[in-house]
C-alpha cells in the first residue's frame, strides 16, 4: 500500500469514527421518559438486586426511568462534589454517612420532612436514621447500616490444626492476647500466609479502639480524645501485631496487597470485613466463617458504618425521587434485598418478614449489639486526613503511639474543634 | 580494530589468553542458555496457555479443564525451548570456533552487547507480560504464585473470564430495556473510542494551528514577531498542572464540562510545537518559497503545497507526540468526566474508575488494562518505522 | 525580503490567529484569572458562583503550610533522581545500540514501546510488581536471598526512604526509550572523521566519550533537562497510580507524605473542594517555575558564551 493509500485509509477511518462516537448527549432516554439519575457505590451483586427494584417501580411509574450509576466508594465524596459544583449532579445519590452532614450543611440536599418523610420515618432503625439527622432535620433515609466482623478462613483454621475437621463453630480468639497466640500458629512465612491483614484508615481502625473503649472525640463533641491512654494501649497493641509479633501481613502499607484481596486468594488467615461482601464472597469457593472482634479491656467492639440515600436540591422532580427511595426502602423491597444479599435489613417492617438462619448474618447481629460510637465531627474526610498519617508514623516505627496520637489530638483540636 | 595489540599480547602469554577467552565464552554461553531457555519457555507456554484458555468451554470447570489441556502440552512447550536453546547454542558455539584467533575477543565483547540488551528489554517489557499473565488468572488465584521457579509466571490453570467480565461489565443491564442504550455503552470499547477521537483530533488540530503559526514565525513579517516569540517561549516552560485550577472553571463556565469538546479544547495552543516546528522551517531555503511565488502561487497554495511537504516529517513528529499526550492525559480528562455519561469517560479514567470498583480483583485490572494497552502496542509496531523516523528527524533540529 | 506592507501583515495574521486565539484564552488568560481566584475562598455550597472574597488569607495559610512546602522539597528530589537516571539510561541504551548490530531495529522498537503506552496503566502495573510478599520483585529476591529480605517485608513501595526512588525507576524505564532514540539520531549524525581523528592522536574511549561525544550531544541533554523539569513539576498519575503519596515520614515531629509531590498536593486540594487554596498553590507554582526558567537561561547563556570563547 502507497503511503497516499494510507493517508486516505486513515481520513476515512477517522471520519467514521467522528459520526459514530462525537455525540456525547445521554439526556433523552430512547421511549421518551424523563430520566432520574441515581449515583450509587453498590457492588456488582447489589447491583444486580438494586435493578430488579427499579425494575418494578418503573412498571409503576411509566413515565419516568430510573438510571443508577456506579461510582466507585473510594472517592464518591469528591465525584459528587465536582459533579454538584459543575451543576451535573445527580437527582439522587447514596452517600456515606459522614458525607450527608457536608450535604446538607452545603445547602444541596433536600430537607426530607418537606416531601412527609415524618409520617413514615419510625419505619427506620433508630440508630441508623441519626446518621441523616443533621442540625433538626432529615436529610437523608438510611438505606444499609453495617458494622465490621472477623472474617475468617476456614481451611487456614484447619490446616493449622484449630479447627476440627467437621467443626463449623466460630473458633476467633477471645481477646487480643489469644489473637495473637493463634496467629503465630496462622502465620507461615514461607507459604506468604499470614494471621491477619489491616488496612489503615481510622473508620477501619475504630474496632481496636472501640474495643479498649478509647474514644476519638468526647461524648459532647468539643474535644478531641484521641491521645487517651487507652487509645496508646490501643495503638500500641496494633503495632505490635505487625512488628513485634508479625502476624499481619503488613497490608497498610502503600503498595501491598489489599486484605480483601489477599483473603480471596487465602493468604490472609482473618481479616475485618463488612457484610457487604458476603453475597460475593459466597460466589467463590472460599471457605469461610464470620466471628466476632477479639476484645480489649472493654470487650469485644466494632464500629458502625452505612449509608444514607439523599435527593439532591437540583433535581425537577423532588416528589418522583423520594417515592422511588421510599419504595427502594420499603419493607417489602428490604426483604428481597436482604435476602439475596444476605445483609441486614434497615426497615424494622423487614425484621419480621426475614428468617434470619444464616449463621454469618447471626454473628453481624450480635456483633452490633456491641458497637462503639463513632465520632461525630463537622467534616469526617478531614478527621480521617489527620489522623491517618500519624497512625501509620506508628505503625512503621517512626513515632511511638503517645507522640502520634499527642500529635494527632492538637491537629484534630486546631483544625476541626476550634476552627 | 586493534589487532596489533591483539598480536602482541598473544605472543606474550598465548595460552593464558586463550584459556581466558574460552572461559568467559563458556560462562557467556551458560548465561545465554539459561536466558533462552527461560525466555523462550515462558513465550511458548503463554501461547499454550492463551491457546488452552480459548478453546475450553465456558463451564463450572472451565479453569481445571484448560489447566489439563495444559498439562498435555508441557513436552510440546518445553521441548520447543530445548530445541530452541540448543539451535541458537550450536549456532552461537560454531560461528565462535569459525572465528578466526585474533578476532574472538571481538565475538565475546559482540555476544556480551547481546546479551546485555537481551536483559535489558527483558526488564523494560517484563512488566507487560506479568500483566497479561495476570489478565488470565482466575480469580481468587492471582496471588498464588510457583514458590520453586518465581521466573515460572504464566499460570498453569487459565481463564478468560477476566476478559469476558471486562467486555461485557453489566450483564444484569440487559433486563433494563429503557437505558438500554447507554449501559450497554459502559465498557472498555467505548472507552477506547473516545480516546481515539480525542487524541486524533486534539492532535490534528494542534499540528494544524502549530505548523500555519510556525511558518509566520519562519518566514513571514509580522510587526512584534520577536516580542510575540519571546512571550510564547517564556509560558513554553510553565507546567500544564498549574493551569489546572482555571482552565477547569473556564470549561465549566463555557458549559463543556463532560463533553468531548473540554478534553481537549484547552490544549489546542502547543507552544512546544510551534517551537519545534519553526526551528525546522527555519532550514528550508526562502528561494523555495520565493519561486513558487514568482510561479504565481497564493500564500496558502505556498503553504500547502511548498512547506507542508517538506517539514512533513517533523509535523508528522509533533502530530505523534500530542496524540500520545492526550492519549494518556488522565489528570485532565479526570476533573472534566461526567461520570455519569459513558460517552465521555476515556480509557484511563475508565480504568481508574474500574480499578475503584474491583480493587481486590487483580486478575479483572489486569485484564481491563490490556484493553488500554494493547492496542496502542500493536498499532505501535505496525507504525513504529515511522514513528521513530519522525522522532529521529525532529530530534536532529532540536 | 519582502517589503512589510499591510496586506502582508494581515495574511501572516491570519495564519497565525487560531494559534494565538487558543493560546491567549486558554494560556495567557489564566495566569490572571488563576491570580483573581486565589484571593477567593472554598464556596459555602458548592456552585462556582458563590466563592468567598477572603483576601491574602489564602497565601497566609500557604506561609505555614508545611505539606506545601515539604511537597516542594519531594518535587525537587523527584527530578534530582529522575532527570540524571533518565538521562544515563537513555544514553547507555544509544551508545549500546549505536553499533552495527543483527536486529538493532528489534531492540529499538522494544526499549520504546513503554513510551506510547499510558502511564495509568504502567503505574498500576509496577505497583503490583513492587508489592510485597506477592509481587514479582518479592518472589525473586526471596528465592535468592531469603524471606527476610527488604522487598519481601516492605516493599520498595511501603518504605519512605524508597518509595520515591521505585515510583522514578519505574518512570525511568518507561521513559528511557525516547530519550534513547534522540540520542541515537544525534550520535549517527557525529562524523566518523572525528573519531578516527581522535584514534591517530591515542584518545582513549573514555576521552572519546567525554571530549567528542557529549559536547555533540549536548543540545539533546538540554532538552532532557528542560522536559524533565517541567515532567516533576507536572509529575501526578505515576504518584496517584503507585503510592497516592504515601508513605508517611516523620520530619522534625511532623508526618508528612513521603511521595506528595507538588502536583499530588495540588489535586488533593482541588478534589477536596479548595478551589481558591488550589488556585493559591498553582500560582506560588508558577512564580517558582518561572524562577527556575530564569535562573536557567542565565545558566545556559553563560554555558554558550563559554563555547563561543573556546
Amino acid at each position: 500500500m502507497s503511503e497516499k493509500k494510507i493517508m486516505i485509509f486513515a481520513v476515512i477511518a477517522y471520519i467514521a469514527l467522528v459520526f459514530v462516537c462525537w455525540d456525547d448527549s445521554i439526556a433523552t432516554s430512547p421511549d421518551g421518559r424523563t430520566i432520574l439519575t441515581f449515583w450509587h457505590t453498590y457492588n456488582d451483586q447489589e447491583e444486580q438486586v438494586l435493578r430488579g427494584i427499579i425494575k418494578q417501580w418503573e412498571d409503576k411509574n411509566q413515565s419516568f426511568t430510573i438510571r443508577p450509576v456506579r461510582i466507585p466508594f473510594d472517592g464518591h465524596k469528591a465525584k459528587l462534589r465536582t459533579a454538584l459544583t459543575v451543576g451535573q449532579g445527580p437527582d439522587m445519590a447514596r452517600v456515606d454517612w459522614s458525607f450527608v452532614c457536608e450535604l446538607a450543611r452545603k445547602n444541596s440536599v433536600l430537607d426530607l420532612d418537606t416531601l412527609g418523610f415524618a409520617k413514615i420515618r419510625d419505619q427506620y432503625l433508630a440508630a441508623p436514621l441519626e446518621t441523616a439527622y443533621i442540625d433538626g432535620k432529615y436529610y437523608g433515609i438510611p438505606d444499609q447500616s453495617t458494622c465490621v466482623a472477623m472474617f475468617y478462613n476456614r481451611q487456614m483454621f484447619r490446616d493449622a490444626g484449630l479447627l476440627a475437621e467437621d467443626s463449623s463453630a466460630p473458633m476467633v480468639p477471645q481477646t487480643w492476647e489469644e489473637f495473637i497466640e493463634v496467629g503465630k500458629k496462622l502465620t507461615d512465612k514461607s507459604k506468604d500466609q499470614y494471621a491477619f491483614a489491616m488496612t489503615n484508615t481510622l473508620w477501619w481502625n475504630l474496632p481496636f479502639f472501640n474495643s479498649y473503649g478509647a474514644r476519638i472525640i468526647s461524648e459532647d463533641g468539643k474535644t478531641c480524645v484521641i491521645d487517651s491512654e487507652a487509645a496508646v494501649q490501643t495503638l500500641e497493641m496494633m503495632a505490635s501485631l505487625t512488628n513485634e509479633h508479625q502476624i499481619e501481613a503488613g497490608a497498610w502499607r502503600p503498595g501491598a496487597i489489599s486484605p480483601e484481596q489477599g483473603f480471596v486468594n487465602g493468604k490472609y488467615a482473618m481479616i475485618f470485613m463488612g457484610p457487604w461482601n458476603l453475597a460475593k464472597f459466597a460466589n467463590t469457593k472460599l471457605d469461610f466463617g464470620v466471628g466476632l472482634i477479639p476484645g480489649g479491656s472493654k470487650g469485644t467492639s466494632t464500629n458502625v458504618g452505612g449509608t444514607d440515600v439523599v435527593i439532591f436540591k437540583g433535581t425537577k422532580y423532588a416528589t418522583e425521587c423520594y417515592d422511588f427511595l421510599t419504595f427502594f426502602t420499603s419493607a417489602e423491597n428490604q426483604k428481597d434485598w436482604c435476602t439475596a444479599l444476605n445483609q441486614l435489613p434497615i426497615n424494622l417492617g423487614a425484621y419480621d418478614l426475614v428468617s434470619f438462619e444464616d449463621p454469618h448474618l447471626m454473628m453481624f447481629m450480635e456483633q452490633m449489639k456491641h458497637a462503639g460510637p463513632n465520632p461525630v465531627v463537622k467534616d469526617y474526610s478531614l478527621l480521617e486526613d489527620l489522623v491517618n498519617p500519624e497512625v501509620e508514623a506508628v505503625l512503621s516505627g517512626q513515632k511511638t503511639a503517645k507522640e502520634a496520637l499527642s500529635a494527632a489530638q492538637k491537629k484534630v483540636q486546631e483544625r476541626l474543634i476550634d476552627f | 580494530m586493534s589487532s596489533d595489540n591483539a598480536n602482541i599480547l598473544e605472543h606474550h602469554d598465548r595460552h593464558t589468553v586463550k584459556a581466558q577467552r574460552v572461559a568467559l565464552f563458556i560462562i557467556l554461553v551458560g548465561i545465554m542458555i539459561s536466558l533462552s531457555y527461560v525466555i523462550s519457555n515462558q513465550l511458548f507456554k503463554f501461547a499454550v496457555m492463551a491457546f488452552s484458555a480459548y478453546v475450553t468451554p465456558e463451564s463450572e470447570k472451565a479453569v481445571a479443564e484448560a489447566g489439563q489441556l495444559m498439562q498435555s502440552m508441557t513436552v510440546v512447550y518445553n521441548g520447543l525451548a530445548v530445541v530452541l536453546t540448543i539451535v541458537l547454542t550450536i549456532f552461537v558455539v560454531r560461528k565462535f570456533l569459525a572465528t578466526e584467533h585474533v578476532n574472538r575477543m571481538a565475538f565475546i565483547r559482540r555476544m556480551t552487547l547481546y546479551l546485555a540488551l537481551t536483559i535489558g528489554v527483558v526488564v523494560v517489557l517484563f512488566p507487560f507480560f506479568w500483566m497479561l499473565c495476570t489478565a488470565f488468572k482466575p480469580s481468587g488465584q492471582e496471588l498464588v504464585i510457583s514458590k520453586t521457579n518465581p521466573f515460572d509466571i504464566v499460570p498453569s490453570e487459565p481463564t478468560l473470564d477476566n476478559f469476558r467480565r471486562v467486555l461485557k461489565v453489566d450483564a444484569a443491564s440487559k433486563s433494563m430495556a429503557s437505558v438500554d442504550a447507554i449501559e450497554q455503552k459502559k465498557n472498555f470499547g467505548t472507552y477506547f473510542l473516545n480516546s481515539l477521537l480525542v487524541a486524533t483530533t486534539a492532535a490534528f488540530l494542534v499540528t494544524f494551528f502549530a505548523a500555519m503559526g510556525a511558518y509566520v514565525f519562519s518566514k513571514k513579517q509580522l510587526p512584534y514577531k520577536q516580542q510575540i516569540f519571546m512571550l510564547l517561549l517564556a509560558t513554553m516552560m510553565i507546567p500544564g498542572m498549574m493551569f489546572m485550577v482555571p482552565q477547569f472553571f473556564m470549561v465549566c463556565k463555557m458549559g463543556l464540562f463532560g463533553t468531548k469538546w473540554a478534553m481537549f479544547l484547552p490544549h489546542l495552543a502547543s507552544v512546544f510545537g510551534i517551537f519545534m516546528l519553526k526551528q525546522f522551517m527555519d532550514t528550508i531555503p526562502d528561494s523555495l518559497l520565493e519561486a513558487a511565488q514568482i510561479d504565481g502561487a497564493s500564500e496558502w497554495q505556498v503553504f500547502t503545497v511548498v512547506i507542508v511537504p517538506l517539514a512533513l516529517p517533523i509535523i508528522m513528529t509533533l502530530f505523534l507526540l500530542t496524540f500520545l499526550f492526550h492519549w494518556s492525559n488522565f489528570l485532565w480528562q479526570l476533573i472534566v468526566t461526567n461520570f455519569e455519561n459513558p460517552l465521555s469517560i476515556t480509557l484511563p479514567v475508565g480504568l481508574a474508575l474500574f480499578r475503584g470498583q474491583y480493587t481486590s480483583e487483580l486478575g479483572l485490572i489486569m485484564s481491563a488494562s490490556c484493553f488500554s494497552i494493547v492496542p496502542i502496542a500493536v498499532l505501535f509496531l505496525f507504525a513504529q518505522r515511522y514513528f521513530i523516523a519522525g522522532m529521529t528527524q525532529g530530534a536532529v533540529k532540536e | 525580503m519582502a517589503i512589510t506592507s499591510s496586506k502582508d501583515t494581515a495574511i501572516s495574521f491570519g495564519f497565525l490567529s487560531p494559534f494565538l486565539l487558543f493560546f491567549g484564552v486558554f494560556l495567557i488568560f489564566p495566569i490572571f484569572y488563576s491570580f483573581y481566584l486565589s484571593f477567593f475562598g472554598s464556596p459555602t455550597d458548592y456552585s462556582l458562583a458563590n466563592l468567598d472574597f477572603v483576601g491574602l488569607a489564602n497565601y497566609f495559610r500557604i506561609a505555614t503550610d508545611m505539606q506545601f512546602w515539604w511537597s516542594l522539597g519531594v518535587t525537587a528530589l523527584y527530578g534530582l533522581m529522575s532527570i540524571p537516571l533518565g538521562i544515563s539510561a537513555s544514553l547507555a541504551l544509544a551508545l549500546l545500540l549505536d553499533n552495527k548490530l543483527f536486529g538493532k531495529s528489534f531492540f529499538r522498537s522494544a526499549f520504546f514501546l513503554p513510551n506510547v503506552l499510558d502511564m495509568l496503566v504502567v503505574g498500576v502495573i509496577w505497583t503490583l510488581i513492587y508489592a510485597p510478599k506477592f509481587g514479582a520483585l518479592a518472589q525473586i529476591t526471596t528465592w535468592l536471598f531469603s524471606d527476610d529480605n527488604f522487598f519481601n517485608t516492605t516493599g520498595l513501595l511501603g518504605s519512605p526512604m524508597t518509595a520515591l526512588l521505585a515510583v522514578v525507576i519505574a518512570m525511568v524505564l518507561k521513559g528511557a526509550g525516547f530519550g534513547m532514540v534522540l540520542f541515537l539520531a544525534a550520535l549517527q549524525n557525529i562524523p566518523e572523521a572525528v573519531y578516527e581523528a581522535a584514534d591517530i592522536d591515542g584518545a582513549t574511549e573514555w576521552q572519546k566519550f567525554k571530549h567528542i561525544t557529549v559536547p555533540l550531544l549536548r543540545p539533546i541533554i538540554t532538552f532532557m533537562v528542560i522536559t524533565g523539569v517541567i515532567g516533576s513539576l507536572n509529575a501526578f498519575t505515576e504518584i496517584y497510580a503507585m503510592t497516592s503519596g504515601g508513605p508517611q515520614v516523620v520530619i522534625g515531629g511532623e508526618t508528612v507524605g513521603s511521595t506528595s509531590v507538588a502536583g499530588y498536593y495540588l489535586f488533593k486540594q482541588f478534589d477536596a473542594g479548595n478551589y481558591g487554596y488550589a488556585a493559591a498553590i498553582s500560582y506560588m507554582l508558577l512564580i517558582i517555575t518561572l524562577g527556575i526558567t530564569w535562573l536557567q537561561q542565565r545558566f545556559l547563556n553563560r554555558e554558550d558564551g563559554k563555547e563561543v570563547r573556546k
